[in-house]
């Protein structure tokens, strides 16, 4: 039986000071964590229960310096704090987070909300980073200054939220009432705090050294440049370089698994199903989760690191010019992994043409779900061979492929900027974190839970499109003369045969046209469906050879380009394309963006197939 | 004959389930904000796991 639980509660503090650690602290939920500010741009619900057994509904909100919000994820903050949320009841009781390392910001929403008149206590997390660092709170005067209760956290230890835990307990639900922001002005709320530290602060404690010295070097405009430079390169080397075992590994586990299936079989609809729709279709695609995961591996570190926020503070000028800021910077890198979550970390710009730049340009940058699209590709047309000794050639094309992504978005962003009228400029003011080293375990689950989004991908939706495809690829059987593969003269064969006309110019026969159309659900679908089609292609019953080897032999050099190329800019990613209509709240909008994408794709792919052409003829 | 009928369920399985992900796509569960729940980045993938 389940009861309601009997109390909400919010937290609430600065970005960036720990408060979604505490959340998957209290409710064992697993939500991104990362060392910069912006993580959080959505609220998240969860539920936990008190040592007592009584139990709560915590709300994780995106992080605010104050409730006169300027951005999309503060309002949100704003609204939960003040019961204006759709869906949502108010909070009984406010959990504001402070980062006991820099009282100074986050006290000045301690008496925001105070002003608003709703039960609060005050959690210091981070207690033992400030404890390392000589900084001493009186916490009983900080207490009676606030008049509420004070506690300490440590939000990345098992039990460190014991004395959150046991503060609950005294209080209880309260009413419901219209709230509404009381006017303060900004100088007295800094006044306030001020002679707040003044009280409790009774050692600052000293900001370490080398954390400086480390500075010195990270934010150079020339040393910093060469140094982000290197960290990306170093990612894509490794991809390569790292992964070639394990994927030849698991080439060969499923073509065997295949290969017994085929044997053990006789030859009717099911053996096609199970060996040209899920070993040829589903198969190619799980090969590459070993680079995925390395990917991501390098990409947790770095988020854990406190170095990203600093990357983004180094390329605010350089971006500033092309027409965005380097509070782009963190969407456009969290569009690394995926597109969705870049989209949705645009609320944290306040300049709503900025932001809707950053949306359009968002999908450009070099999502996961391309990594099997090129891997593929490049283990194909690319030899595995050293340059100069020292760098792998498949890993260089892998970053000159990431490159070309950034710069498209670049250039895109520099026309939109100059197409539009001026805006408002707002200053780039970044909180930049302390350094630390990546917590093991924190990557290491980050890494458990890529590879379990993955495999779910490839379990539900992938192999569902792959069954579809099968069946439009297999029905209706060929005529009884037929000279062609049965897949010639199915449905799919049909689709693709009318769509061959018009991609012909940019080098794609009919059985790419064919891998396109489910590959519009999201891109590493293409992949399987490319399996899935040339499985059925081929003669003969024997479980066919690996896809690379396949594309390798039956395309041109300049077709294997303009895949790619088409890759790197079509919006082939329905959930990408509904994340915008969301956030921009117009079909508008995300019709402009598929159109404008398509758009570059094609030209991109016909300019590569044409120059291809021409220098391999 | 069992073999086709087989392939045939697993294809209007297939179907269903694509249909199902098609409409959650366009219309999100209350409370899961702007998530599409394409499972890319996840935050939808949050663990029920407890404490």
């Amino acid at each position: 039986m389940s009861t309601n639980p009997a109390l909400t509660l919010a937290l609430i503090g600065n970005p960036n000071c720990g408060k979604t650690a505490l959340f998957n602290l209290l409710t064992g939920a697993r939500q991104k964590v990362a060392n910069y500010a912006g993580v959080t741009v959505e609220r998240r619900s969860g539920e936990f229960a008190d040592t007592g057994g009584r139990r709560y509904q915590l709300l994780d909100l995106p992080g605010t310096y104050s409730l006169h919000a300027s951005s999309a994820d503060e309002v949100i903050a704003r609204d939960a704090v003040l019961g204006g949320l759709k869906g949502e009841r108010q909070p009984d009781l406010m959990v504001v987070v402070l980062d006991a390392t820099n009282l100074h910001l986050g006290l000045r929403l301690v008496l925001e909300l105070k002003a608003i008149h709703r039960p609060l206590i005050v959690v210091l997390n981070q207690i033992d980073v400030a404890r390392q660092r000589g900084i001493e709170i009186n916490q009983v005067r900080l207490a009676d200054l606030l008049g509420c209760q004070v506690v300490t956290t440590v939000a990345i230890a098992r039990a460190g939220a014991a004395a959150l835990l046991q503060a609950l307990p005294g209080f209880s639900a309260t009413p419901q009432t219209r709230l509404a922001l009381a006017k303060q002005s900004v100088e007295d709320l800094y006044r306030q705090v001020d002679q707040i530290l003044l009280q409790v602060l009774t050692n600052p404690g000293r900001y370490p050294h080398w954390q400086d010295q480390i500075d010195r070097v990270v934010m150079h405009p020339l040393l910093g440049v060469l140094l982000l430079m290197a960290v990306m390169f170093s990612m894509f080397q490794a991809v390569f370089a790292w992964a070639a075992p394990l994927m030849d590994g698991i080439t060969a586990t499923i073509t065997y698994l295949g290969g017994m299936v085929a044997a053990a079989m006789p030859p009717s609809a099911l053996r096609s199903l199970l060996v040209d729709g899920f070993f040829a279709g589903v198969g190619s695609v799980i090969v590459f989760l070993p680079q995925i995961l390395i990917l991501f591996a390098f990409i947790l570190a770095l988020e854990d690191s406190g170095y990203l926020p600093r990357a983004a503070f180094l390329l605010d000028r350089l971006m500033r010019g092309l027409g965005l800021s380097g509070r782009a910077f963190i969407p456009l890198l969290s569009s690394f992994a995926c597109a969705v979550p870049g989209i949705m970390a645009t609320r944290t710009i306040p300049d709503p043409r900025e932001r809707l730049i950053t949306i359009m340009v968002a999908p450009l940058m070099t999502c996961s779900a391309r990594l099997p699209v090129y891997a593929l590709m490049i283990g194909a047309f690319i030899p595995r061979q050293a340059v100069l000794g020292v760098f792998n050639l498949q890993g260089l094309t892998l970053f000159a492929l990431y490159l070309a992504g950034i710069f498209s978005s670049v250039a895109v962003a520099f026309v939109l900027k100059r197409a539009g009228g001026r805006s408002q400029s707002y200053p780039l003011l970044l909180e930049l974190p302390s350094y630390h080293w990546p917590r093991l375990r924190g990557v290491l689950i980050g890494l458990w839970q890529r590879m379990q989004i993955f495999l779910r991908r490839i379990g539900t939706i992938i192999l569902a499109l792959m069954i579809v495809l099968w069946f439009l690829s297999s029905y209706p059987a060929p005529p009884p003369l037929a000279t062609e593969p049965a897949i010639y003269y199915s449905l799919a064969g049909m689709l693709g045969r009318a769509m061959e006309p018009v991609f012909a110019p940019i080098g794609f026969n009919w059985q790419i046209c064919i891998a396109l159309v489910p590959g519009m659900a999201a891109r590493e679908v293409a992949v399987s469906a490319l399996g899935t089609v040339y499985a059925l292609s081929a003669d003969g019953d024997a479980l066919k050879a690996a896809l690379g080897s396949i594309i390798q032999a039956q395309w041109g050099l300049p077709t294997a380009f303009a895949f790619i190329a088409w890759y790197v800019y079509a919006p082939q990613c329905l959930s990408t394309l509904v994340t915008v209509k969301r956030e921009t709240q117009s079909w508008l909008k995300a019709s402009g963006l598929a159109l404008y994408l398509f758009g570059l794709a094609y030209l991109a792919a016909l300019v590569t197939f044409r120059i291809a052409s021409w220098i391999t003829s | 004959m069992i073999d086709t009928v087989v392939v045939a369920l697993i294809g209007l399985l297939a179907v269903a389930y694509l249909l199902r992900r098609l409409y959650a796509a366009f219309k999100p569960k209350p409370g899961a904000g702007a998530c599409p729940g394409c499972h890319q980045c996840g935050d939808a993938s949050a663990s029920k796991r407890r404490p």
